[in-house]
């Protein structure tokens, strides 16, 4: 994706839409839990996106914007859920759930007891392959928080890991 | 870059793997930039008469369905397609009018005598409307305790989508046509978000059909069509609703149209009018049972022969008629309890195979009766010690002629709003039944 230092064309926003469509939508499933959530949000960040882009400024990546705006709507959605319509949505939290104690669900939880920005910087870094760069950007946090804060968030699931193997 | 652990991140990827099977849909994100379908309020005009715009037609009148109440107050005729797809944020939706609660709210109500739908009134949202001929048809939908949803269509009942985990394509799909009236409509759901709903047509046209699709919890798209006078009846009449997946067809319903039973009315000697089957002989009817209601209302059984096979026959029965074969399909015991009116007569009514020769009925207290069916026809009163709760109607038994048990029929005594009673009980949502 070209690096840009003017408001991106709709043309632009499409071409990285098309180019990063799934890593998009599995950043936002992991945030939400739900994958038709999932999927509103990344076309709601999108829209926004469409109608705000003469907002950008040029100061970070294109990409990093919209990983920022991506990873924005998608807590806005799980908030809204959990907010406003926890009662309703018992097929969402039924399939959050683990039904089993596999190792997959087990880190499913750990992750999810990971504070926010951890949470999120690990979502960025193995669910959507970004560089540290652009999840500084994506978060809006320096370049060496993102480092610390993927240390912290390893050592922590490390050291559950370990605690369950042994 | 200091990357993870291998285990950590294979276990990582084990938790929302990378999924390639879903296509993109810039079209939609575009739509939902656009401030003409940005909206998922109802009361936005230029959004919803973007995909249903329906010019008008000349027609009024009546239509029905199964168990949907299909009044159209309104003209219609075919929508405009300018967008086959308009995608609805259900949780940032308008809550449902109270109306709507009180909709779905008496469903639940009355569904629980039977199997629950676990309708969630209070979760209603008001999702979108149509224009139909000046009036708003607004389209309400609520989740389930399941995992599913019901729909309400202003003015068109309430419809609770099928089961996702045995659906192919559509949750409910509903066909209410009468041509004489000008009126037809095809009314339904779908839980495929890829599926493109298309009406076909006997000359093997297609047509696609608006779908406004509303997002988690509902996670289903709905439409509500209104097929073209010109193509309401004939050669070019709608004859199937077809969901499609990129060209593939996923699942396809036949349309098959109401049988239209031609009637005719009569005077019995009480003074009564009663509407038959044109097939029926009236002059030749024999009236097998009539007796007083505790209201003091007339019931009556009529049999007659049919005009069109001598192994059919035609009735009236209560406030019903029919023709039917001569021996019944079916279980062998088809039989309900109903009331004449809130402080009537509790009655046994309906027909049994022509193998049973009498019924053993068994109540909740133990006590038991027998009834003698009239070719094969039963209308009778259940006694008053009858009608409340510990003494009531469970089960009853079909006996041959040589007093085998030939078939049996069971009755919830807790159903409720089936015996009269002296005061109703409110049961929320503004019904008030007998318990």
């Amino acid at each position: 994706v070209k690096q840009l230092r003017h408001s991106p064309s709709p043309e632009d926003l499409a071409a990285l839409y098309e180019e990063r469509y799934h890593r998009f939508l599995r950043v936002a499933e992991g945030i939400v839990r739900n994958r038709e959530v999932a999927r509103d949000a990344v076309q709601e960040a999108f829209a926004g996106l469409l109608r705000d882009r003469a907002q950008f400024r040029g100061e970070g990546s294109v990409e990093g914007w919209v990983w920022r705006a991506v990873v924005n709507a998608a807590i806005t959605s799980r908030r809204s859920a959990e907010g406003s319509f926890a009662e309703a949505d018992e097929s969402t939290v039924a399939s959050a759930s683990p039904t089993d104690h596999d190792e997959g669900s087990e880190m499913r939880l750990r992750v999810a007891a990971l504070p926010e920005r951890q949470r999120l910087a690990v979502f960025l870094r193995y669910y959507a392959d970004l560089g540290y760069r652009e999840i500084a950007e994506a978060l809006e946090i320096q370049t060496g928080t993102v480092s610390a804060t993927l240390n912290q968030a390893h050592a922590a699931l490390r050291k559950q890991l370990e605690e369950v193997t042994l | 870059v200091t990357d993870f652990d291998p285990r950590i991140s294979s276990l990582l990827n084990l938790d929302v793997p990378l999924r390639t099977d879903e296509r993109p849909d810039w079209a939609d994100v575009l739509a939902r930039a656009t401030p003409a379908t940005a909206s998922s309020q109802g009361t936005n005009r230029r959004a919803h008469a973007s995909w249903a715009r329906w010019p008008r037609a000349a027609v009024g009148g009546r239509a029905r369905v199964g168990a949907l109440a299909f009044v159209l107050l309104a003209a219609i005729a075919t929508p405009a397609l300018a967008f086959h797809r308009q995608i609805v944020d259900f949780i940032s939706a308008p809550k449902a009018s109270t109306v709507v609660v009180k909709e779905f709210g008496a469903l639940e109500v009355l569904s629980e005598q039977g199997t629950p739908l676990g309708a969630l009134p209070h979760s209603a949202r008001r999702v979108t409307s149509v224009e139909l001929n000046g009036r708003d048809v607004v389209l309400s939908v609520t989740p389930t305790k399941g995992g599913g949803y019901c729909a309400y269509w202003s003015g068109f009942g309430v419809d609770c989508g099928a089961s996702r985990t045995n659906a192919k394509a559509f949750g409910s799909f509903h066909y209410a046509a009468d041509p004489g009236a000008g009126v037809t409509l095809v009314q339904g759901s779908t839980i495929r978000r890829a599926a493109e709903v298309q009406v076909e047509y006997a000359d093997s046209k297609r047509v696609t059909v608006p779908i406004v699709w509303v997002t988690a919890p509902i996670r289903a798209g709905f439409f509500l069509f209104a097929v073209p006078e010109d193509r309401q009846m004939g050669a070019r009449r709608p004859v199937a609703v077809v969901a499609t997946d990129d060209g593939d067809v996923i699942e396809r319903l036949p349309i098959v149209a109401p049988r239209q039973t031609a009637t005719v009315n009569h005077t019995d000697r009480w003074g009564r009018v009663i509407e038959t089957p044109s097939e029926a002989v009236w002059p030749q009817r024999r009236l097998l049972v009539s007796f007083n209601a505790a209201d003091n209302s007339l019931v009556s059984l009529y049999l007659m022969p049919s005009r069109q096979s001598s192994s059919r026959r035609c009735w009236v029965i209560l406030s019903s008629s029919d023709c039917g074969p001569a021996d019944v399909q079916g279980p062998p015991v088809q039989l309900a309890v109903t009331s004449t009116s809130r402080t009537g007569s509790a009655i046994l009514s309906g027909q049994v195979r022509n193998v049973v020769s009498y019924l053993g009925l068994n109540f909740e207290d133990g006590r038991q009766m027998k009834v003698t069916p009239k070719q094969a026809f039963v209308l009778a009163p259940i006694p008053r010690s009858h009608w409340t709760r510990g003494h009531r109607l469970t089960e009853i038994t079909g006996y041959s002629a040589a007093g085998e048990v030939v078939g049996r029929q069971a009755f919830d005594p807790r159903r409720r709003n089936t015996y009269p009673c002296t005061t109703l009980h409110d049961y929320g949502y503004g019904v008030r039944m007998c318990p």
